[in-house]
């Protein structure tokens, strides 16, 4: 793999609440290289925005973020809040769900576009408009000239995700983080969006980090994969490393409770039995412990200690948190 | 019992818009022309996008809605213009399942009282045991019945209303996305409940849902919507492995497969789904279609048999040929 762009070691984010410490994100590492794709797959409650967050800065006050952030080797991590604000939008940029509350209902698409370059970029009006404008037409915005001039309920839900995307992009980021950017859009207009995506990044040679709970999208784009579970990782390899060699039980478990649209349906699907832990609810022992099947195989020590990312055999560093030492499909 | 337990006809519901006065009145039509027809013992799903109008007529089949023109039958019995208090004994035989169990659940009431409202509705005094035998169908058990929806996950509030609705033992259940509030685990285990709740009790399902593959799992017979009518209906192995309607293979071939390395042959439709306000003459999909010619623009198709199957039939003039028998 390249020299990575963005790498993030024993990152944890802990929200000071009324009840007490609640460990989000409890030590979880990973890097981005320059064009490459990493996936960040996990359920609700997984930590796996709070991490993208926690690399950005965006979270509130009341959350401790440790560990190392090294972007091109320099820590954001405790950066002074100026410092970020520079690196926030120019070096990376984030793209989230919801389009709709990402854009000011009161200005023109265009004129936010030419903002977020002017924000890092000393430019006359005139020519942070007319980057704008190039960005927009580069995301997919039919007749891009006039359309800058459109506000944001003007657009479909798709054309606005463009509006974001281009917004993100429009500094030349070196890494884009982009939290489930396609959950709230028909497939069809989903498909267009990763293809516009992935030819933004050949071109521009972005590190894209994917948040994702669709496997389908993670099978398409994803060059590495993290699964996270209860704010740790279950599993880290290449995508076809996670497909086709799952080594964790969840990432089997997961794998196999997506239907499939391309062939004929199983009888029935493998579920998870039970429902992912509150954070901070399972202290010892491995948190998926209390869902696993294959706990029975390994015994007391599921309970007692909590498993550490392992080396498996696979294409590059293939890792899982588990105590069972080889693939659960072979157990 | 008649073996037809939902039969639309022609079915339209156009929505006013409230405009100025100076404008002609204008309508969306979110359901504009449906024919389906839902026999015992079978599930259909109904796909399609933001804007088809699928949970529209959804909606309009249990009643909740009125149609604006078309007849609605439920076993049998023409129920368009039934109102009121003698809706009631229809509604024990076809019932709903939400969306989103956060926003259909009460947040004020106990299990027990969110399972016995139905019960209530139709004048009768459900039994304790009647309540539990309810949660256990669905996978829960006898202690939740005091608990409050806030005290349950996703999952669990998901199988409160599809025991809220089974309560009165309907023929027909109407599921509007099910799943789509749920993480993948859990969605697989709501899945599977629905498929074991219609081996042990009969019943038919429709579901109404954007996810395809989720459908493919659990549906015998798909109806495709597009911008308010059914472009392509049929059984579900048909409908999945060969579309008709351009519009399905477009839809189909932008479904993401969970396998590194399978590439699809992906049609990427260009813009956005019309305006159901003013749908395009002729064929409403023909706007975005590949295949589009001179007569899509002058009449809208009507639904006719694929390879002489009258069971599979698709509304288009040029629909995709069927692939091949392999001969032996």
């Amino acid at each position: 793999m390249a020299e990575p762009v963005l790498e993030v070691h024993d990152l944890k984010v802990t929200f000071r609440t009324e009840n007490g410490s609640v460990p989000a994100v409890d030590g979880i590492d990973f890097a981005v290289a320059p064009g490459q794709t990493l996936a960040i797959v996990g359920e609700s409650g997984s930590g796996k925005s709070v991490s993208s967050s926690a690399v950005m800065g965006l979270l509130p006050s009341n959350a401790d973020v440790t560990g190392e952030v090294l972007l091109d080797g320099r820590e954001l991590n405790g950066l002074p809040a100026d410092e970020l604000r520079k690196i926030r939008g120019n070096d990376i940029a984030m793209v989230f769900q919801d389009a709709l509350s990402a854009l000011n209902p009161y200005y023109s698409v265009g004129w936010q576009v030419a903002e977020a370059y002017r924000l890092h970029h000393d430019v006359s009006k005139k020519v942070a408009r007319r980057r704008a404008v190039e960005m927009l037409d580069k995301v997919g915005i039919p007749d891009a000239t006039r359309r800058a001039d459109s506000y944001p309920h003007e657009f479909s839900g798709g054309m606005r995700q463009r509006v974001v995307i281009a917004m993100a992009l429009v500094n030349d980021p070196r890494v884009l983080i982009a939290d489930e950017p396609t959950t709230a859009l028909d497939v069809t207009v989903q498909a267009q969006i990763m293809r516009q995506l992935d030819d933004v990044q050949d071109e521009f040679g972005t590190a894209l980090i994917l948040i994702s709970h669709d496997l389908g999208v993670v099978a398409e784009v994803a060059d590495d994969v993290l699964v996270m579970y209860a704010g740790r990782a279950a599993e880290r390899g290449t995508v076809r490393d996670l497909f086709f060699r799952a080594a964790h039980p969840y990432s089997l478990g997961l794998l196999g409770a997506m239907p499939r649209v391309d062939v004929p349906p199983k009888p029935r699907l493998t579920t998870i039995p039970g429902t992912p832990p509150a954070p901070g609810s399972i202290t010892t022992g491995c948190p998926f412990q209390p869902r696993c099947a294959y706990t029975h195989l390994v015994g007391e020590r599921c309970v007692t200690e909590r498993p550490e990312l392992t080396p498996r055999p696979g294409e590059g560093d293939h890792e899982a948190a588990c105590h069972l030492g080889r693939r659960p499909a072979d157990a | 019992m008649p073996d037809e337990l939902l039969n639309l006809k022609d079915v339209r519901k156009y929505f006013g818009l409230r405009g100025v006065p100076w404008q002609k009145a204008q309508a969306v039509r979110a359901v504009d022309g449906v024919n389906l027809v839902v026999r015992r013992g079978e599930t259909v799903g109904l796909v399609g996008e933001s804007g088809s109008g699928k949970s529209t007529l959804a909606r309009v089949a249990t009643r909740l809605l009125d149609p604006t023109q078309g007849r609605v039958e439920i076993g049998g019995q023409d129920v368009t213009k039934v109102k009121g208090r003698r809706l009631r004994p229809i509604r024990r035989r076809i019932q709903m399942v939400f969306q989103d169990p956060q926003a259909s659940l009460n947040p004020r009431q106990s299990v027990a009282t969110i399972l016995s409202t139905p019960f209530r509705a139709q004048g009768l005094r459900p039994t304790r045991a009647q309540l539990v035998e309810l949660l256990e169908q669905v996978g829960l058990a006898e202690e939740h019945l005091v608990r409050y929806p806030h005290e349950f996950s996703g999952g669990q509030r998901q199988r409160i209303g599809i025991a809220r609705a089974l309560s009165v033992k309907p023929d027909l259940l109407v599921c509007d996305e099910p799943v789509s509030a749920l993480d993948v685990s859990v969605q697989a285990q709501v899945l599977n409940l629905l498929a074991d709740l219609r081996d042990e009790l009969g019943l038919s399902y429709v579901l109404v849902a954007h996810d395809l593959a989720v459908v493919r799992q659990v549906a015998d017979r798909i109806a495709v919507m597009y911008l308010g009518t059914i472009v392509e209906e049929g059984p579900a192995a048909k409908v999945y492995e060969s579309p008709a309607h351009p519009y399905t293979k477009a839809l189909l071939s932008a479904v993401p497969v969970p396998e590194p390395g399978v590439t699809r042959d992906r049609i990427v439709l260009t813009g956005d789904v019309p305006t159901p306000i003013d749908p395009p003459s002729g064929c409403p999909f023909r706007t975005r279609c590949y295949k589009a010619e001179d007569v899509c623009a002058t009449k809208r198709p009507v639904l006719e048999p694929v390879a002489g199957n009258s069971e599979h039939r698709a509304a288009c003039y040029f629909p995709e040929p069927p692939p091949l028998e392999r001969t032996p």
